[in-house]
């Protein structure tokens, strides 16, 4: 018997090493389980602890943990739910926008028109349609009420975001909506469309809404393209008309300045000759006053001379003699210059 | 003897855990549950944490979600009551209202409870269309357009009969308004006709005040060239009037005398090149060939 059990030691020993083996893992399992509730809340994130399913804490302050190690119970006691509540989500709306320019080859046989199942667009407040396309951003801004309260609210943004558009556009005529579509439109949803969320306490906050696209539709698009041409081309017949003004104005300006001047230059001119004659005419008389035969005389010659010099051809005939008869001259005059 | 004593601690609380999960049950935050006993309701459970139960098959907690949930609801042609046909897609916010109520209404199963939610909503909605006109949905005037009010009478019809199926309606929302084809193709005529009344005007207009700017030039400049016209005119009569004066003043102190020294200077003016000069020889200067230095005959002189 007990050469039997000596026999049988080794193998017994062999299973307790084994077992001390099965136990060491058993106890590092329970360590592993006991520390699994432990958590790190990322600095964009807040964590909410479930114990038993129920919220810990009295207040929201309390409630909400604030980045860091979060120490809580292994699960099935507590659970951790993490909320990205920094981060800036976005929803884009596309449902009320198709993305053509271009009529459809084969619009389903309907033609010039839109099956309204198939494809979304706004109706105006004047009856008139236009196909917008929006991108909404937001942030968690009740973690509890975004996390706990409700089934996937992001889909609430949509639809929510979707629903203002039909309605802000509803309330604007389509000239307005195409003019100032991008900047009023999109403030006034941003509003709308927090008011709307708060009605069922989403816990989210829009922080902005853009409108990359509100457009007319495929079919009428060339229509709108027109207008926009014509008014194009009747700014551009505005502008020629004004530089041709501008161009104009200013050289009838100079032409009349060059007028003014030059009939200033000539009465400039002809008072200079005019004092000029009179003075010489001054002068002259003084010496003639002196002596009035010679001064005449000189004179008289001088211009005799002058004129001598330049006159083409002279003739001189003798004095008349009053008994005789006139003589007569034949001229045979130069040929002409 | 310590050995023991651990296997009993280790053995005692496994038991507690296993009594604990058995005569126990979990409800998590927003959800309720619906306690029975062999088949028949017993309670119903909305606060969360731990809650006590016999086990199975003794009593049998059912789990609800009470969260909102949204819907899509299909689309719904209704008459305005203008008689306008318009397509509505709308969404709600529901949620369960009464446990025990939507458990034995609609089995607890969710997608036929919306199934239900759909009809009682497109009812509804054609019933409060039928009292607006379609301003209320789409206007230019604020005042006309009553969307939220339509929203809010929509929800109060129908939540009339989804309460009775332990629901709760919390918001009803258009997506999307939409007109029936027919009524689009219309819609598209209509645009045209005016984008192109609006590109014939835009033309129209821009051509006028071309044409405005032009003719306002044309009176500007000719205002401009006329007025230095006069103006030049006057200042060429002035100095005129001037020289004229300096020479009246000139010829009073001697007007023989003046009127001689003119008299040269016009016949030096005259006397060009091309003129013929006929002088009879007793004339200054010729005088001189015939009669040597006596004095000189009066002039006399003709030109072709």
């Amino acid at each position: 018997m007990s050469r039997r059990s000596e026999e049988a030691h080794p193998l017994a020993a062999a299973v307790g090493s084994g077992l001390r083996v099965v136990q060491a893992a058993i106890v590092l399992g329970l360590v592993a389980y006991a520390l699994s509730g432990i958590r790190v809340i990322q600095p964009t994130q807040v964590g909410l602890v479930l114990r038993f399913g129920r919220l810990v804490g009295g207040t929201p302050a309390e409630q909400v943990r604030r980045p860091g190690l979060l120490l809580a119970f292994p699960r099935p006691i507590d659970r951790v739910v993490l909320v990205p509540i920094k981060e800036v989500r976005e929803v884009v709306i596309e449902d009320l926008w198709s993305g053509e320019t271009e009529p459809l080859l084969d619009e389903f046989g309907m033609g010039d028109s839109i099956d309204p199942v198939r494809e979304g667009y706004c109706i105006t407040g004047d009856r008139y349609i236009v196909q917008p396309r929006a991108v909404v951003k937001y942030q968690i801004s009740d973690p509890i009420a975004y996390a706990l309260r409700q089934i996937d609210p992001s889909l609430l943004v949509r639809d929510a975001s979707m629903t203002e558009l039909t309605r802000c556009i509803g309330g604007m005529t389509i000239d307005k909506v195409l003019a100032e579509g991008k900047k009023g439109l999109a403030v006034a949803l941003s509003a709308s469309i927090q008011k709307r969320l708060d009605l069922t306490q989403t816990g989210v906050s829009i922080l902005r809404v853009e409108l990359p696209e509100v457009v007319p539709t495929r079919h009428v698009i060339q229509d709108f393209k027109n207008v926009q041409s014509a008014s194009i081309q009747s700014q551009t017949m505005v502008r020629n008309a004004q530089t041709y003004r501008a161009q104009e104005i200013p050289k009838a300006e100079r032409e009349a300045n060059q007028l003014i001047k030059s009939a200033q230059t000539y009465r400039k001119g002809l008072l200079a000759g005019v004092t000029g004659e009179v003075a010489r005419f001054e002068g002259l008389l003084k010496q003639y006053k002196q002596d009035p035969q010679v001064v005449r005389g000189r004179l008289f010659r001088e211009a005799m001379e002058e004129i001598l010099a330049q006159v083409g051809a002279q003739y001189l005939v003798p004095k008349a003699d009053p008994s005789q008869k006139q003589p007569t001259i034949r001229l045979l005059l130069p040929p002409k210059k | 003897m310590a050995r023991f004593i651990l296997r009993a601690v280790v053995g005692g609380a496994v038991v507690l855990v296993l009594l604990g999960w058995l005569f126990s049950y979990q409800l998590e935050e927003s959800r309720s549950a619906v306690v029975t006993r062999f088949g028949y309701p017993r309670r119903v459970e909305i606060e969360p944490g731990l809650h006590a139960k016999w086990p199975w098959p003794v009593e049998k907690a059912q789990s609800l979600d009470m969260r909102q949930r949204l819907y899509n609801l299909r689309h719904c042609q209704t008459l305005t009551r203008d008689k306008k046909n318009v397509i509505l897609m709308s969404y709600v916010v529901w949620r369960i209202d009464d446990p025990l109520r939507f458990l034995q209404r609609t089995t607890g199963m969710t997608d036929q409870a919306e199934l239900k939610l759909d009809s009682l909503i497109n009812s509804a909605q054609t019933a409060v269309m039928g009292k607006y006109e379609l301003a209320a949905l789409v206007s230019t005037n604020a005042d006309e357009q009553k969307i939220r009010q339509v929203e809010k009478d929509i929800l109060a019809d129908a939540n009339k009969d989804v309460k009775q199926l332990g629901m709760e309606l919390l918001q009803v929302g258009f997506r999307r308004i939409s007109f029936p084809e027919d009524n689009v193709r219309y819609i598209f005529d209509q645009m045209r006709a005016e984008r192109a009344q609006f590109a014939a005007k835009a033309l129209a207009e821009g051509k006028r005040e071309a044409a405005a700017i032009q003719a306002e030039t044309a009176v500007k400049r000719s205002t401009i060239e006329s007025e230095a016209r006069i103006e030049a005119d006057r200042i060429r009569a002035e100095g005129e009037a001037e020289a004229a004066r300096l020479y009246a003043e000139a010829q009073r102190k001697d007007p023989e005398f003046y009127e001689f020294l003119r008299s040269l200077d016009s016949l030096k003016k005259l006397m060009r090149s091309n003129a013929t000069l006929i002088m009879r020889t007793d004339s200054p200067p010729f005088s001189v060939l015939r009669y040597g230095i006596k004095q000189a005959a009066p002039e006399r002189k003709d030109t072709q």
